[in-house]
């Protein structure tokens, strides 16, 4: 969980915690890249606040994301106003953003919800993955 | 012409012919370092030389009263009374040879004055007397040369034609320095207006300097209120004064309301006349009004307003006192500063209401993205809340969260609070203010009892007031004090000075240093955004807000310390200016005693 403010990580922690999941905390896209590239194994999901040092935070967080594990999910939190940056973050890959201050909406149960979404894409990919896998080693050990 | 005339004449090698005498008095008025009174004084004795005469004098015009005064005197004979002698002008008989002259604009000379009808008599010794009008170049009478002799038929032709010469090259000299001294007063007035900031004060300025280079009975400036379409009364000298903001014109209304919509000067010597008088506010009776100049003051891109002067009528046909285009020019020419810096004034409130609303623009977004955060929080809170709710919980479990929510409104109200504050921090309520006072009560109310740091006041003496919200102030300065308390808690340095920021004492510096950690390099650009805090609990005004009233009293704060030695900050305020005048009466009397 990426954000500079401290009660926002501790409330989507606590949120996320919950749902049984293990979450670890970033203030800013400097510290989520020293964290990501850290870390083993790889972060399955990162929930990013787009606006940190820069404006352009969240995207720098994905990259880093994605430069680690290409199939870490990245979720992106925005506030009002910052749709376009989110949208050139799915276009970059993310699995989807949220905004923070919908009127009405409780963006903590959308947000485990789509944190369940991701995760699902998460293991079918690396699902994928390991079945490629297994053919290749099959079909290069019929080879020989 | 009797015997004992014609050999006089013959006789008498008439020295005027000599181009000795010319080219000293030519030469004396055009000297630059010598004043004009002491130039008349030294040509009226070479004059009087060169015509043989006894007694010489020069009478000046006086046009408020129609009167003559004696200004120079040469030969014998003159004292205390005679020398304030001052002659009523008139054309008729027994008023005098002087007065005669000055009625009538020609020379006049005789040989004999008991036999004369316009002689009267101020020296028991005289026979001969003749004077010359000193006439300027728009044949107005600026004064009289009179020569006197106790010889009979002593002045011939010559004499005649020699003091007129003089008389002209006078008039010209006259002519010089009034253009010299108008010169002189629109140089100063551009000089000086830079500095006003007030309009009030530029008014009377401007008037003041054009009472100095052109005489005349009254004047009033008109400004245009646009909104209305209506030009209303900010300042005038004599009657009109009660009326200032309360006398109109409506565009178009009037000779002033003509000059507005037109843009352009009018001159009249009859305004009652003008189709487009109404004799809505006139500083004199109309009838005795005897010459106007309305002019435009002009802004870049539009009329700003109307300057007027009017002179009364003048009783006295030898002095013409309508304006001359010269006048005009001059005239003219003040209002186009005026308007420049009446302009500079409008601008100088657009960039400042420019900048406010960046600031506004800064502060609003980012209040925006805080806000957004802490409700964002509180909602997190109020999941927690929700999901507890459902299951068996314990007041334990709940207190957290309970505590949680407390955190986020406070921390929302807060937020919430200095934003008002921002908004808050422009309407000022200002009155003349000693920054001395008001930095003493902020470092007795801000500074605590037991501290370990040691404050140094060094506030000077002699420091003009300040047009200023006192109590917005002295927060801003108790801020900064608490600020350097709280960074150095292990005991340090405050201190804090003012001073003016030049002779002119128009600004005032102040200065807060103390020995802390200093802001560090990469922030320096950030402590006086809004919301922007390096400390843990910010409870107080924050640097924004506090830029915010200092720039509202159109003032500066920087930050200029060195990171590790400490902080520096620098408020420079603008003072309350009258004294620009006293300042320039000093200069005034120290140019004549120089006389």
């Amino acid at each position: 969980m990426v954000d500079d403010e401290e009660a926002v990580r501790t409330a989507v922690r606590r949120r996320l915690e919950r749902e049984g999941h293990t979450v670890d905390e970033a203030e800013n896209e400097a510290d989520a890249a020293a964290k990501i590239q850290a870390s083993d194994p790889s972060y399955d999901i990162v929930v990013t606040d787009m606006v940190m040092n820069s404006e352009q935070g969240g995207v720098e967080v994905l990259k880093s994301a994605v430069g680690r594990d290409i199939f870490t999910e990245v979720i992106v939190l925005t506030a009002y106003g910052n749709v376009a940056n989110a949208v050139e973050c799915m276009k970059l890959g993310a699995f989807d953003y949220v905004e923070k201050n919908i009127p009405g909406v409780d963006v903590y149960d959308l947000l485990a919800m789509k944190v369940e979404q991701a995760l699902q894409r998460r293991r079918a990919a690396l699902a994928t993955l390991r079945r490629a896998d297994q053919i290749l080693k099959v079909t290069s050990r019929s080879a020989e | 012409m009797s015997e004992a005339q014609s050999a006089g004449r013959e006789n008498h090698v008439c020295p005027v012919a000599s181009t000795g005498v010319f080219s000293c008095i030519s030469r004396l008025l055009l000297s630059h370092d010598r004043s004009l009174n002491d130039i008349l004084d030294a040509i009226l004795v070479e004059a009087m030389k060169a015509v043989e005469a006894d007694r010489a004098f020069i009478a000046l015009a006086d046009y408020e009263h129609g009167e003559l005064a004696v200004r120079f005197t040469a030969g014998e004979g003159w004292n205390e009374q005679n020398t304030a002698l001052r002659l009523k002008v008139s054309q008729k008989t027994g008023k005098g040879i002087t007065s005669h002259v000055a009625a009538t604009g020609r020379p006049y000379r005789t040989g004999d004055v008991t036999t004369d009808p316009y002689y009267i008599s101020h020296f028991d010794d005289v026979r001969s007397e003749v004077a010359v009008p000193v006439v300027n170049a728009y044949g107005r009478v600026e004064g009289v040369i009179n020569m006197e002799s106790a010889r009979a038929d002593a002045f011939s032709e010559q004499h005649e034609e020699f003091l007129l010469a003089v008389a002209n090259l006078v008039a010209l000299r006259i002519l010089a320095d009034q253009q010299e001294k108008r010169q002189a007063a629109l140089v100063s007035l551009g000089r000086e207006l830079a500095r006003f900031s007030r309009s009030a004060d530029v008014f009377r300025k401007v008037m003041d300097l054009v009472a100095s280079a052109i005489s005349f009975q009254d004047c009033s400036i008109f400004l245009l209120n646009p909104e209305e379409n209506v030009l209303v009364l900010e300042a005038s000298r004599g009657r009109l004064g009660e009326q200032v903001h309360q006398a109109r014109y409506r565009v178009g209304e009037g000779i002033t309301g003509w000059v507005a919509q037109n843009g352009k000067p009018v001159r009249t010597r009859d305004p009652r006349n003008d189709p487009r008088w109404r004799g809505l506010h006139e500083e004199l009776a109309p009838e005795t009004v005897g010459g106007l100049i309305a002019v435009p003051i002009m802004g870049y891109d539009r009329v700003l307003g109307v300057f007027r002067v009017l002179r009364r009528r003048s009783e006295y046909a030898w002095v013409p006192n309508d304006f001359t285009q010269d006048d005009e020019d001059f005239i003219v020419a003040t209002a186009s500063i005026l308007g420049a810096v009446l302009d500079s004034f409008e601008l100088v409130k657009r960039v400042i209401a420019a900048e406010r609303m960046a600031a506004w623009g800064e502060m609003s977004a980012r209040s925006a993205h805080m806000i957004g955060n802490r409700v964002f929080a509180i909602k997190g809170d109020l999941n927690e809340l929700r999901h507890l709710s459902r299951q068996e919980c314990s007041a334990e479990k709940l207190a957290p969260v309970i505590e949680s929510l407390e955190k986020g409104i406070f921390r929302l109200e807060e937020i919430l609070a200095e934003f008002r504050e921002f908004v808050v921090a422009t309407k000022l309520n200002t009155n003349p203010v000693s920054l001395n006072e008001l930095l003493e009560e902020a470092v007795r109310e801000s500074f605590p009892r037991n501290s370990g740091v040691r404050l140094e006041l060094d506030l000077h003496p002699d420091l003009p007031l300040v047009e200023a919200d006192a109590s917005k102030l002295r927060r801003c300065f108790s801020e900064l004090v608490e600020n350097s308390i709280n960074f150095q808690q292990e005991g340090g340095v405050l201190r804090v000075s003012t001073e003016p920021v030049d002779s002119d004492k128009d600004r005032i510096r102040i200065v807060f240093e103390d020995r802390g950690p200093g802001i560090p390099e990469e922030n320096k650009k950030l402590i006086f955004r809004p919301f922007f805090s390096t400390r843990s609990k910010g409870m107080g005004l924050g640097l924004s807000i506090v830029k915010g009233i200092i720039d509202a009293h159109r003032g500066t704060i920087r930050e200029t310390g060195e990171e590790g030695e400490g902080a520096r900050f620098e408020i420079i305020l603008p003072a309350i200016t009258d004294t620009p005048d006293a300042a320039e009466t000093k200069a005034e009397r120290r140019d004549q005693t120089g006389d």
